[in-house]
């Protein structure tokens, strides 16, 4: 697909006269989530392309890990479709979405606490193979990109804080996906594991992989990302560079929160 | 210390090793080959046979057989089963019903309990998945199941209702005693059948944890929205867990069937056997190879003496066996396989405070 088609898909209002560069990845199209009476989502539109690290940033209750869900298959979206590498994805179980090359990692990290480092790895691994020593392989190799390889047989129930979040990534980087969604994966990080973080996805970058980033750490994410894309009360705002989104008036609106601008 | 360490550290180097678990096995299998030996030895003018006879020995080795099929499933897999007797009557009433009625060899009346049983396991396990029954609620359904079978089978005449059947004779079924008829006119022969069955779930459980299969059904265990994030079909293989378990557990309804002489819907679907075909995986370790087989040899011999040495106390093997499920489900739920490993976590600590004092 080349450039002007996925411009010419940008429904985002902010996003129609942006010039991104690489194939498009994955596409949001009016997406939107109904909860018994609740409207999470309502008709967000967004798109990644290869080897773009977007921010998905928003309030509290933006409807942020709504969207994450809705994309990687824990539950369908009410309405709207999902698309990954052009194909239909939404209403896929989320096995099958991560097979297809979609990968996330929990805001609440989710480590398989019995089985040990490498073995959380390797589950993701298998996505490959059925072969142990390959998976092995896989995953030790991911294992040592995020610095874990050394407590590689030790039970992850028993990671710090910081080790669960990289198992997390380790876990989700070890099916070799398309595009990445992290989920406040630096929230309870030290700064320095912060900024190893923020390499470590660098290095994801260049290696072809796409990421979506949720996180709170605005500076982190106004740092790392080529784009941000902004959700306020399930509704997509903005979408733009880091630089220009803050500016907008309605991002800031948003953020100050019900604060009256004009008055 | 030192003679303990060198042990250890000898223990740990060959654990290392890729031959290790073959070396296990055959020492492990090799020792339940030799017991109805051991049993007779004369002791300071006692035997052991006295306290543990061979139909104890044999006893604990079918619930050590039928405890390693349910942790396939319930164990690795995370489904707690509470109703496995469902599976152990389909293989004891397949392969009663084709011997007396139909005069079929039981070992093919065998296996098709067991894959009745498999395909009774998937419509349990089709029909709870899809509901997304989990925890207490699915052992409830399982629970449900097996008793809905009690109930079908003691009220339907073509299966002899709740008189159940009575053993053919070999020769009933054109066969002599011996393998192929699956009856021998003494213990021993039964014994090593029984210990040549925990085998074969032995060494398939132990396939299924060295593959990816063992780690997917691990992985749901742990966490199935995780397992799935990364790809794990968690539906098909909860489903595969469950087929697997009930076929081997049927198999061993059926050795039950052959080597009791009678079976009844209030013996081999009775409420209790439940408890029986899953406490012995509980108190020795689930999802361990080792558990189901430490933990039925600690429950079936106790509550066998007890039951034989108290039996004007009526019921007391239950209360024994209630007994060690709330003591192991409170102080131990990893079970009495990680005993070892947590004296050794204890010793190291306490260890490493004495070099600090020093």
């Amino acid at each position: 697909m080349s450039a002007d088609e996925t411009n010419a898909q940008s429904v985002d209002d902010a996003d129609a006269d942006i010039d991104r560069d690489g194939e498009q990845i994955l596409s949001v199209e009016g997406v939107g989530k109904r909860f018994s009476g609740l409207q999470a989502l309502d008709d967000v539109d967004m798109t990644v392309n290869r080897g773009e690290i977007i921010g998905l940033i928003g309030p509290n209750g933006a409807g942020k890990t709504t969207l994450f869900n809705c994309i990687s298959g824990a539950f369908p979206p009410t309405s709207g479709t999902v698309r990954l590498d052009g194909e239909v994805i939404s209403g896929l179980p989320a096995h099958k979405i991560a097979r297809a090359g979609l990968a996330r990692t929990f805001q609440i990290t989710r480590p398989l606490e019995e089985l040990t480092v490498v073995e959380n790895a390797m589950v993701g691994a298998h996505i490959h193979t059925r072969r142990r020593g390959e998976a092995r392989e896989i995953a030790m190799e991911t294992l040592e990109f995020v610095g874990l390889a050394d407590k590689a047989e030790e039970e992850a129930g028993e990671l710090t804080v910081g080790a669960q979040k990289r198992l997390e990534l380790a876990r989700a980087v070890s099916t070799r996906p398309e595009i990445l969604l992290l989920d406040e994966i630096m929230a309870g990080l030290t700064p320095s594991e912060s900024n190893q973080m923020l390499d470590l996805f660098r290095q994801l970058r260049e290696r072809g992989t796409s990421l979506l980033i949720i996180e709170h750490d605005m500076k982190a994410i106004m740092n790392i990302s080529d784009y941000v894309k902004v959700l306020d009360q399930g509704k997509g705002i903005a979408f733009g560079a880091p630089e220009t989104v803050v500016e907008d008036d309605r991002v800031i609106e948003a953020y100050i929160g019900g604060f009256d601008v004009d008055a | 210390m030192s003679a303990i360490e060198t042990v250890r550290d000898r223990y740990r180097t060959f654990d290392d090793q890729r031959y290790a678990p073959l070396v296990k096995g055959v020492a492990l299998f090799g020792l339940l080959a030799a017991l109805p030996t051991i049993i007779e030895i004369d002791v300071a003018g006692m035997e052991l046979a006295a306290l543990l006879s061979l139909k104890v020995l044999i006893l604990t080795v079918i619930y050590a057989y039928t405890a390693q099929a349910w942790n396939i499933m319930s164990g690795y897999t995370g489904q707690f089963s509470f109703g496995h007797a469902a599976f152990f009557g389909i293989g004891a009433y397949a392969t009663q019903a084709l011997v007396v009625d139909a005069a079929v060899n039981p070992w093919i009346g065998m296996l098709v309990g067991g894959v009745l049983a498999g395909g009774y396991g998937l419509i349990i396990g089709a029909l709870s998945f899809r509901f997304k029954l989990q925890g207490h609620y699915f052992a409830l359904a399982t629970l449900a199941f097996a008793e809905l079978l009690r109930f079908v089978v003691t009220n339907m005449s073509e299966l002899r209702g709740a008189n159940g059947y009575f053993k053919a004779f070999p020769r009933d079924y054109g066969a002599e005693y011996g393998l192929v008829a699956f009856q021998f006119q003494n213990d021993l022969p039964y014994y090593y059948l029984i210990v040549g069955f925990l085998l074969v779930v032995t060494l398939v459980s132990w396939l299924i944890k060295n593959s990816w299969v063992g780690l997917y059904f691990f992985a749901i265990r742990e966490d199935e929205r995780a397992a799935a994030s990364v790809g794990v079909p968690s539906f098909r293989y909860k489903l595969i867990g469950v087929a697997v378990s009930a076929f081997f557990t049927a198999l061993g309804g059926a050795y039950w069937s052959m080597y009791f002489n009678t079976i009844r819907p209030d013996t081999v679907f009775a409420l209790f056997k439940n408890v029986e075909l899953l406490l012995p995986a509980v108190v020795g370790g689930p999802g361990t190879l080792l558990g189901p087989i430490v933990g039925s040899f600690i429950v079936t011999p106790v509550s066998e003496i007890a039951r034989t040495t108290f039996s004007d106390i009526n019921g007391l093997d239950r209360i024994i066996y209630g007994a060690f499920l709330v003591a192991i489900v409170i102080y131990s739920p990893r079970g009495v396989v990680s005993w070892p490993s947590q004296a050794r976590a204890l010793w190291e600590r306490v260890r490493g405070d004495e070099e600090v004092n020093e």
